[in-house]
């Protein structure tokens, strides 16, 4: 098995007539900070949907922590490691910052049984799948009766999960407003919460959808140094979709550029940005923008 | 005085099962935005399957502890599974297809379990007649908790009007009193319903499951890309809900001894309102809209006439959502334009 966390081979995406993603391929390794950009409507959320199981791609594989993931559900794919962020931001608007956090926290303590072996078993013939079902509902009713009785393993749990999900806010600078309700954030603090709520599943790999829209040029570049420190801190592979190219050219390692759902350019910034066609996309863009 | 208790007394005792079967509706109008019209159906269902139980189980059993305890889970057990049922095929199939759809089959089902159960269905089964359906004809549910008074209470009488007062005739001092009889059956009710009250709390504001069911509720889409097993929530959230109606449907069967098909029909309905009152979705909601309605009605029926309930429950729906659209306890929804 190749050391890649996240590996999208030749995935193809149509609705109906359209095809908004086609012949995507893509490896993401622990530690890789990679871009993915593209004049609008080029593809790039169409691809992030493709590979956290919102959609079933068309034709093409995903493969998660070495898993293909086709048609699976996308809790179970987000459970191997993959977590995301949204464009448009999709915060649990009446809950407060903390309890956004400890949502993803929550739905990913498994206090009974490791994550291996469950995911070794979810991976399995049929009888270990069903065992790994059987194993995951206990683990569940545990949660309730001790819930019900008080127990102190359950006190501890809950403190646990609630220091894990104040140590994210921590990292990303939000610490003051963990019991502020999402809604009546400032824009820029909604977009830090979607990044720490997508960590809090503990993933391998993390997709970033325009985490800067939205904000101004410092805060902008702000966020670029915390992402790099996010990859650093948590080992993560990072993919990162960005509208600025100067943005990303300034923190990825490898981008891919997309335009009408093709590839037209995989490389470095400074290849992507000698590149004719990339020139030519964005240019494109300028001219009818 | 006296008569103000004893209604207090019958207010309360109502509105607990008009709250185990309101939460239900608002357990699932949370997580899936639909209002199940079926579920006051389950309740039936359960008042039916709790008095086949205690049938089966025969004379022996009545009155024990544990022949009670046997007929409530039995009930627990089959409405917790018939709840799965209709959820798995007939509401999942259309969760993504426009509400409408999902509602009419809601009413659908209730339909057809209201009427379902009217039919007679009795096959011979090994040269015994088995019931399967039990018909349309109320049915005495038997006394599952061998009923005596808890407490008498001796309630001051009002004086009478001096005009009604014979002066020829010696004081009773019996006449001074009113007495208000607290039955056993009454208080196990109502501590039954507090307790799955107070559970179902519990199981919403501080489990794993209950705060993926909150997650749910406010987006499905995103609670699943974080992990959240969505389908397997609020399969939980329906057996949940039928599970308590079922406990609904046996108190309310031990409390007015008859039951009948369209018992959850008429209920439910009432369920249905006491969970909009409250402000649906909410679950402390329910319970306070249930209790209030259920006090509301019996004041009614006390010192008006029995014959306005009905209107008087629709009258205070119709008062709380023009005082408040969103219901006691809601939250407001800005509307998305
Ligand atoms: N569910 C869908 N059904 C039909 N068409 C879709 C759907 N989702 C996306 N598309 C189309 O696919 C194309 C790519 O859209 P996508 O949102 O992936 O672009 P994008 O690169 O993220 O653009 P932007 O920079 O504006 O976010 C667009 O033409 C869009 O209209
Ligand atoms: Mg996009």
């Amino acid at each position: 098995m190749s050391d890649a966390q996240l590996e999208v081979k030749q995935a193809t995406m149509r609705f109906g007539g359209l095809k908004a993603l086609s012949e995507f391929s893509l490896t993401v390794k622990r530690g890789d900070l990679l871009g993915l950009i593209g004049p609008n409507g080029a593809g790039k959320t169409t691809a992030f949907n493709v590979l956290t199981g919102v959609y079933a791609p068309t034709t093409g594989d995903v493969l998660v922590s070495g898993t293909r993931v086709n048609g699976r559900r996308p809790h179970e794919i987000n459970r191997l490691g993959l977590a995301r962020t949204f464009q448009n931001i999709r915060l649990f608007k009446e809950l407060t910052a903390l309890d956004n956090v400890k949502v993803a926290v929550l739905a990913n303590t498994r206090p009974l049984f490791s994550r291996e072996l469950m995911g070794r078993l979810r991976r399995g013939t049929g009888a270990q799948r069903a065992g790994a079902k059987v194993l995951g509902a206990l683990d569940n009713y545990r949660d309730w009766w001790r819930a019900i009785l008080g127990t102190g393993g359950f006190h501890q749990e809950e403190a646990d999960v609630t220091a894990r999900a104040g140590q994210l806010l921590e990292v990303m600078g939000l610490s003051a407003r963990a019991d502020e309700l999402a809604k009546n954030l400032p824009y820029g603090d909604q977009r830090r919460l979607e990044i720490a709520r997508a960590l809090g599943t503990n993933p391998q790999v993390l997709l970033l959808d325009e985490p800067a829209a939205g904000m101004n040029t410092r805060e902008k570049a702000d966020l670029m140094v915390l992402i790099r420190a996010l990859r650093d801190k948590f080992s993560l592979g990072i993919l990162l979709i960005e509208h600025d190219m100067k943005l990303v050219m300034g923190i990825c390692e490898r981008i891919t550029v997309l335009d009408h759902g093709e590839t037209i350019a995989v490389g470095t910034p400074a290849e992507v940005r000698a590149n004719p066609k990339v020139i030519e996309a964005y240019l494109g863009e300028a001219a009818h923008a | 005085m006296a008569g103000l208790l004893q209604h207090l007394i019958n207010g309360l005792a109502e509105g607990t099962i008009y709250a185990l079967v309101a939460l239900g509706y608002t357990m699932v109008y949370g997580v899936l935005k639909l209002i199940n019209f079926a579920h006051g159906d389950v309740m039936m269902v359960g008042a039916y399957v709790g008095y086949a139980a205690a049938f089966v189980l025969g004379d022996g059993a009545l009155g024990s502890l544990w022949g009670a305890v046997l007929v409530f889970l039995v009930s627990i057990l089959f409405c917790g599974l018939l709840g799965w049922l209709v959820e798995r095929f007939a509401y999942r199939p259309l969760r993504e297809k426009p509400r409408l759809t999902a509602l009419i089959t809601a009413i659908g089902i209730s339909f057809t379990l209201s009427y379902g159960f009217q039919l007679k269905v009795q096959p011979e089964i090994a040269g015994k007649k088995v019931t399967l359906l039990p018909g349309a004809d109320p049915r005495t549910f038997p006394e599952i908790i061998t009923p005596a008074e808890w407490v008498t209470l001796h309630v001051p009488a009002p004086a009478p009007a001096p005009d009604e007062v014979d002066p020829a005739a010696p004081h009773d001092a019996a006449d001074d009193f009113v007495e208000i009889i607290i039955w056993n059956w009454q208080v196990i009710s109502f501590v039954i319903a507090l307790a799955l009250m107070g559970g179902l709390q519990v199981l919403v504001f501080r489990t794993k499951f209950g705060r993926a069911m909150r997650a749910v509720s406010h987006d499905h889409r995103v609670a699943a890309l974080l992990g959240i097993p969505v389908d397997r929530v609020i399969a939980l959230t329906f057996m949940l809900g039928s599970a308590l109606a079922a406990c609904a449907g046996i108190l309310y069967a031990i409390k007015d001894t008859l039951i009948q098909p369209m018992l959850g029909v008429q209920l439910g309905l009432k369920a249905f309102v006491a969970a909009v009152i409250g402000g649906i979705g909410n679950v402390q909601g329910a319970v306070l809209g249930a209790v209030a309605l259920a006090l509301c009605e019996e004041l009614v029926v006390g010192y008006a006439s029995s014959s306005w309930r009905d209107a008087v429950a629709f009258g205070f729906l119709i008062v709380v959502l023009l005082l408040r659209p969103q219901g006691l306890l809601g939250r407001v929804q800005a509307e998305k334009v």
